[in-house]
């Protein structure tokens, strides 16, 4: 079965080279395994069951994403277009995909044991990691931090505060008295059918808009801005800290590379850290497009 | 003593490719990877696009045709992920067959609870409530400030002070088939 697998076209470059002294070619597979090729299909499979709770646990914020968008459909459409910029979005999906590719490149490297294109090839996805994870903090994180639109109660409505009145902190609460925007003049900046819909129904005519921070009044809060912030922030913080380890892990890698631990006869760890690393570009695939783009 | 264990298999099964050297080929991981940013910068141009014009007809693209979009184009990026980056296409079966199990799975939990949420309605029908920047509570604090400070808007604080007891959770679910009824 290993046989036909592992001979596929695309896949065998000849014989192996003999075995020297290297560690990687002095590793003894676990005696239970008929083979070091065994042995790597029943470490990948291991590792393929993780990527399987990898994505269960996205589901859960997939799905709270999905019904609140249910729920509230334009003011979702609304929070992701005003709160979330595309670009910083766009670019870190490039740097992710880009890494993904960088890491099986330094498979690739291994498997023709090549140890210094393997260790600059994890060298660029760390270095990718890295730059995914600076741009969404001094970009996404810090701004929307400063304008108070943090998770579910500790979201800052202008004029109203954080989501929870138990949350009390007086430098984020603005003056009470904020001037009124006129009402039809937030309509034909973009506002949506939902606030018009509940203008007409005499709940949002009062609305007031923050005055001191000057984006602010081109933009209605919504009712369920902090549902969504929610939503962002959980599924995106949990997907940094995935980038996080895999910056850890890979960062491992590279000394283990350096210490020749992998070569053509042995990468099952390299093969693994890479199919979680493209569990979080596969998670990020999706957050993309449904938290900034629609 | 290692390297003997080496060709331990030999009579075994695994023998034959023991000696092989399995190489990631490099041509069409590099393809993938340039498609996979040519969908990317396809699904920000089509979230960005409102309308086509075919001749002189004006083709509107809706909310949930601009969902439908871009969700085809990741679950065409994360095939293509799966499959090269992953090696799906070239490992062993049992890896998809794992995948798929989960993917299963994940297609249950959310099926049934959007189909739960869309269908709701039918069953119970809601009156639909207010909608107040961070639930009810927001606004008759909102109210008790303004009363406080003297620029009091009376008749809001007469408004809202009425539902002193709703919870927001039950206000939310009051909202959601009014949202619905309107914009899906």
């Amino acid at each position: 079965m290993s046989d036909q697998q592992h001979n596929q076209a695309g896949f065998d470059a000849g014989p192996l080279p003999p075995a020297g002294t290297r560690p990687h070619e002095t590793y003894v597979h676990g005696h239970h395994w008929r083979d070091r090729w065994e042995e790597a299909d029943g470490a990948k499979l291991g590792m393929w069951l993780f990527v399987c709770t990898e994505l269960l646990l996205f589901a859960g914020f997939f799905c709270a994403y999905a019904a609140f968008r249910l729920m509230y459909p334009d003011n979702w459409h609304e929070a992701s277009r005003y709160y979330l910029d595309w670009k910083i979005g766009f670019i870190n999906t490039g740097v992710l995909l880009f890494s993904s590719w960088t890491i099986v490149m330094a498979i690739r490297s291994l498997q023709l044991d090549k140890k210094f294109a393997a260790f600059i090839y994890l060298g660029i996805t760390n270095a990718c990691a890295i730059c995914f994870l600076f741009l969404k903090i001094t970009f996404e994180y810090i701004p929307k931090w400063q304008l108070g639109k943090l998770p579910g109660k500790y979201f800052n409505y202008p004029n109203y505060g954080p989501a929870d009145p138990a949350v009390i902190d007086s430098t984020t609460l603005p003056e009470p008295a904020g001037p009124l925007v006129d009402a039809g003049h937030a309509i034909t900046n973009g506002a949506t059918d939902m606030v018009a819909s509940a203008m007409n129904s005499g709940v949002m005519d009062v609305l007031p808009i923050a005055a001191k921070a000057g984006e602010e009044a081109h933009h209605v809060p919504m009712p369920h801005d902090h549902i969504f912030m929610s939503v962002y922030w959980i599924s995106t913080a949990t997907h940094g800290l995935h980038v996080f380890i895999g910056v850890v892990l890979i960062t491992w890698l590279m000394f283990r590379v350096m210490g020749e631990h992998y070569g053509p006869r042995r990468y099952t760890m390299v093969e693994n850290v890479g199919l979680y690393w493209h569990v979080v570009d596969l998670i990020w695939i999706f957050l993309f497009p449904l938290l900034y783009l629609v | 003593m290692s390297h003997s264990n080496d060709h331990h298999a030999g009579a075994g099964e695994g023998h034959q490719q023991d000696h092989h050297l399995h190489v990631t080929p490099f041509a069409p991981m590099l393809i993938v990877f340039i498609v996979l940013l040519a969908l990317t910068a396809l699904t920000v141009y089509t979230a960005n696009l409102h309308h086509i014009d075919v001749g002189n007809t004006r083709i509107e693209i809706s909310g949930t045709a601009h969902i439908l979009i871009a969700l085809t184009i990741a679950v065409v990026k994360s095939a293509l992920v799966l499959g090269f980056f992953m090696h799906l296409l070239y490992d062993k079966a049992v890896n998809t067959i794992v995948l798929a199990s989960s993917l299963f799975a994940i297609s249950l939990f959310l099926g049934l609870t959007l189909m739960d949420l869309a269908v709701r309605d039918s069953i119970e029908p809601y009156e639909a409530g207010e909608l107040t920047p961070g639930g009810t509570k927001q606004v008759i604090r909102q109210s008790i400030l303004r009363d406080e400070a003297g620029h009091g808007n009376a008749h809001e604080g007469e408004d809202h002070s009425a539902d002193d007891n709703a919870d927001d959770g039950h206000a939310d679910e009051d909202h959601a088939t009014d949202d619905q009824a309107n914009d899906m």
